[in-house]
This record gives C-alpha cells, sequence and structure tokens, in this order.
C-alpha cells in the first residue's frame, strides 16, 4: 500500500481572515521571527498501487478542494 | 405551478419552503429525498433549502453537490426547469458547479443572524421580475455567505446580467456585495438571504413573498 497526502490551502492572494487571525495570535505568542502563517487542510489516504496520481488530483479538483478559492497539492510515498 | 424541495441530512429550511410556498402560492411542495436519483418531470420549480448539510463537513454545500439526487437536479435545468438555492441551498449550487463563484467563510468570521438591505440588481429575471422597485429586506443566517469570483468571472457576471441582489452595504465580504447570482439562462438562482421566511406578516415583513410570486407571474398559476 502507498500513501498518498493532498494539501488544499486558499489560493495566494486571496482574503483569509481565519490566518490573519492565528497569524496575528502567533505573534504575541512570545516565538519571535515568525513572519506569516496560512491555514490549509491535509488529506491522508491509504491507495492501492493501481491509483494514479491523475486520478487523484482529479478527485481533488472535483471534490477535497473548490478550484475557486483554494488549490491542492499532491504528494505521493 | 408544480414545486418541490430537496431534503439533504442536515437541511434545516425544508418545511419553511413548504410553508411559505404554501402559504404565498396556495400550492403543496413535495419533498425529495436526496438518495433519489430520478424526480417527476413536470416539476416547474425544484427548491434546495436551506440549512446544514453533511453537517458542513469538508465546505459547505461540498458533499451535498455530490449526492444522488444532484445528477437529476442537472437534467431538470438542463429541460427547462427553474431552480432555487436558498443560503446552504446556494453553497451547493456553487460547489455542483451550477452557479459560477463560491461561497466561503464570513470577512468577519462570525455567522450573521439578522435583516439585511438589498438592492434588486437585475429586475428582468424569472425570479424578480414582480419585485417592487424598492429596496427589499430580508432575513441572513449564516456563517459562509462571502462570495467570490474571480475578476473576469464577476465581469461575466456583470455582462450577461447575472447578478440578481446586493447587499446595499458591505455584509459579510462578498465580492461586489453580491447576494444572489442567476444562471446565463436566468433559471437558476442562489442567494445567501432567506426570502422564506420573510412571506407572513405575522414574522413582521413579507418581502420575501415576492421572488416567489415572481416566480407565477413566469410560470403560471
Amino acid at each position: 500500500m502507498r500513501k498518498a497526502t493532498i494539501i488544499v490551502r486558499p489560493k495566494a492572494g486571496i482574503l483569509d481572515p481565519q490566518s490573519q487571525t492565528i497569524e496575528r495570535q502567533v505573534q504575541q505568542s512570545g516565538v519571535h521571527g515568525i513572519e506569516s502563517l496560512h491555514l490549509g487542510k491535509i488529506f491522508e489516504l491509504v491507495i492501492g498501487d493501481d491509483v494514479t496520481e491523475s486520478a487523484l488530483a482529479a478527485l481533488a479538483q472535483d471534490l477535497l478542494a473548490n478550484p475557486v478559492m483554494e488549490d491542492f497539492e499532491i504528494t505521493l510515498s | 405551478m408544480r414545486a418541490a424541495v430537496v431534503v439533504f441530512p442536515g437541511s434545516n429550511c425544508d418545511t419553511d419552503v413548504v410553508t411559505g410556498l404554501q402559504t404565498v402560492l396556495g400550492i403543496a411542495v413535495d419533498r425529495l429525498w436526496h438518495k433519489q436519483t430520478h424526480f417527476d418531470a413536470a416539476y416547474d420549480l425544484v427548491v434546495l433549502p436551506g440549512g446544514f448539510s453533511y453537517g458542513d463537513y469538508l465546505r459547505c454545500g461540498a458533499i451535498a453537490a455530490h449526492s444522488p439526487i444532484m445528477a437529476e437536479v442537472k437534467r431538470h435545468v438542463e429541460r427547462g426547469g427553474y431552480l432555487l438555492g436558498i443560503c446552504n441551498g446556494f453553497q451547493i449550487l456553487t460547489e455542483a458547479g451550477l452557479l459560477p463563484g463560491g461561497l466561503r467563510g464570513n470577512a468577519g468570521l462570525q455567522f450573521i443572524c439578522r435583516d439585511v438591505a438589498l438592492q434588486v440588481a437585475n429586475r428582468n429575471s424569472p425570479f424578480t421580475c414582480a419585485l417592487p422597485n424598492a429596496d427589499l429586506t430580508l432575513p441572513i443566517a449564516h456563517h459562509d455567505g462571502n462570495y467570490l469570483i474571480d475578476d473576469d468571472g464577476l465581469k461575466r457576471l456583470q455582462d450577461q446580467d447575472q447578478i440578481a441582489l446586493t447587499y446595499t452595504t458591505p455584509v459579510n465580504g462578498s465580492v461586489a456585495n453580491i447576494a444572489g447570482v442567476l444562471s446565463a439562462n436566468k433559471r437558476v438562482l442562489g442567494l445567501m438571504p432567506h426570502p422564506e421566511r420573510a412571506v407572513d406578516q405575522a414574522v413582521g415583513n413579507t418581502d420575501g413573498r415576492e421572488i416567489f410570486l415572481s416566480l407565477q407571474t413566469t410560470i403560471g398559476a
């Protein structure tokens, strides 16, 4: 069995008030040097040998991410 | 006019739609369960109601947009049927690709539950043709009503007169204050405000009646 990780995050440049709020809190946390923070989602999949990366991309495009507002990134291991 | 409302797990405004249409138009509304793969082609209007389908898991409306009934809802639109998505129903329509753009968390990160003033941007659509000239007031109740569309998409909406309603003042961060969007053929409307909650004088506001009366004017009794 292989593992696939799909990361979904808001598209760059889109106003993301949730990340901004967390970023402000993190910057007040006492840990210095944190420049920015972006919140995303991780989907961890266990997949059979015949699942292709293009099939996963289609799945991400159709369901796991909303292409209007989110980008995704697939890692196979 | 024959109408039906689709019920998904977590829908909670289906009864409001049934009662609203009964009150305004005096027509009975059938309920359709989301697992149905077909429904009667004689329905003129299908409504996707508000609520929290599938607990808003993944994204609001994302799972419901893949429900078995949605393929038939798309066929209903291809047959020339009218389709109305209210609140969560609007989110489902964008997730299903039946309307352009998307809806995400309100800019202020808060659930907003109050009456809002709305400007009617298109008065010629099947859903808005009977609306009075004045602004409308309708209730909203949502956490994810922040309408997003890219610049090209917004231009297409404007060029094709697809913006139905706008908030008169910024409410939730929506691009161009958009509150309701029409399909290119104007037979599909998605909106965040709840017209079905404003049809009876007993609740102090009947501005929502005109949306349903517009449909009746278009479709016939």
